[in-house]
């Protein structure tokens, strides 16, 4: 999604959502990420479907925005990768579902509007 | 259930980890020689009266609220993340656990006075137990969408029913913790050998 698209969509209405996570994959595996402490690979692919190649793709660029922690370690004589959501990718995804949230669940007319209003009423009254 | 584009990708992901968390069978094991050997320690003491069996009881109680996470965890170690994947549960905030806990001593010392208090007859209680089991086992079959839970309540409830409705019969609780405990091992080991069928040993270690 490009700056113009964000903004079309904000012109349309959509929520202005975080691309990195949108992504159905990718936000499968930060979903599965932000229900666990943490999560190996082998966890990850069986949660989210994924081949390997393309959850491989997908973590590391969530690994490159600062979304997910990857430690490779061993277990035994075998590669074991570790992966755990970062503060930043926990609240990017906490974010998202808000968004997510207020677009599908728009509050009942008036409640939303009331509650955008009371600042300004409160400081009208003062 | 659909994906996680489906609802809120929170819940989607909490429940495929609850599934995944039962999907082997192994806390039934483990809860299920609980239940047995609760059971059995219980009739002990009370039938023979042996100060063993009462110490023990309340020795397996404790192990069981301390360290039964990290028995079933030690266990997962060994014959489930290898095979499945690993998945850490996120821990609660210190707050909320010590909260929760409250709730359940307080509510457990309020069922207990409760029925010191009303000296209620032994058929009561154990009606009530029965129900109470009936409806963790259904509780939990549905928090986690298995069957077998489902089939626990249903014994559950039924032994209660046939032992209150009919009369004369002694409705025994101590068969009734052996009697699920025994099935859920049983359920459990049929879980597990399922679980063993679907995911054979992976070849290489984890990626």
């Amino acid at each position: 999604m490009t700056a113009s698209g964000s903004s079309q969509d904000a012109a349309r209405g959509l929520p202005r959502v975080d691309p990195l996570i949108h992504v159905p994959a990718r936000l499968a595996i930060v979903a599965t990420l932000a229900a666990v402490e943490e999560a190996d690979f082998r966890y990850l692919l069986r949660a989210t479907g994924l081949t390997k190649g393309n959850l491989s793709a997908h973590l590391s660029k969530l690994a490159d925005a600062g979304y997910v922690h990857i430690t490779k370690t061993f277990r035994g004589k075998y590669p074991w990768t570790l992966c755990r959501l970062t503060p930043k990718g926990r609240a990017a995804f906490e974010a998202y579902r808000q968004a997510m949230r207020a677009y599908l669940d728009p509050a009942p007319p008036g409640g939303a509007q009331a509650a955008a209003r009371a600042p300004d009423d409160a400081s009208d009254r003062s | 259930m659909g994906g996680p584009m489906a609802g809120d990708p929170l819940q989607w992901a909490e429940g495929a980890l609850r599934r995944y968390w039962s999907e082997d069978g192994l806390t039934d094991v483990v809860v299920g020689l609980f239940l047995v050997a609760y059971g059995w320690l219980f009739e002990q003491g009370q039938q023979h009266d042996a100060a063993w069996a009462k110490v023990l009881l309340i020795a397996l109680v404790l192990v069981v609220a301390l360290r039964m996470r990290a028995v079933i965890h030690a266990l997962k170690m060994r014959w489930v993340y290898p095979r499945a994947g690993y998945a850490r549960p996120r821990a609660l905030p210190r707050e909320t656990r010590l909260k929760r806990s409250a709730w359940v001593l307080a509510a457990a010392l309020l069922v207990v006075g409760l029925l010191i208090a009303l000296d209620l007859p032994s058929r009561v209680v154990c009606g009530l137990t029965g129900a109470l089991m009936t409806f963790l086992w259904a509780w939990i079959g549905w928090r986690n969408g298995t069957a077998r839970h489902f089939f626990l309540a249903a014994v559950s409830g039924g032994w209660v029913l046939w032992h209150l409705l009919r009369p004369g019969v002694v409705c025994d609780l101590v068969a009734l913790f052996i009697l699920t405990g025994l099935l859920e091992i049983a359920l459990g080991l049929f879980a597990f050998g399922r679980f063993l069928r679907k995911y054979p040993q992976a070849q290489g270690g984890a990626p």
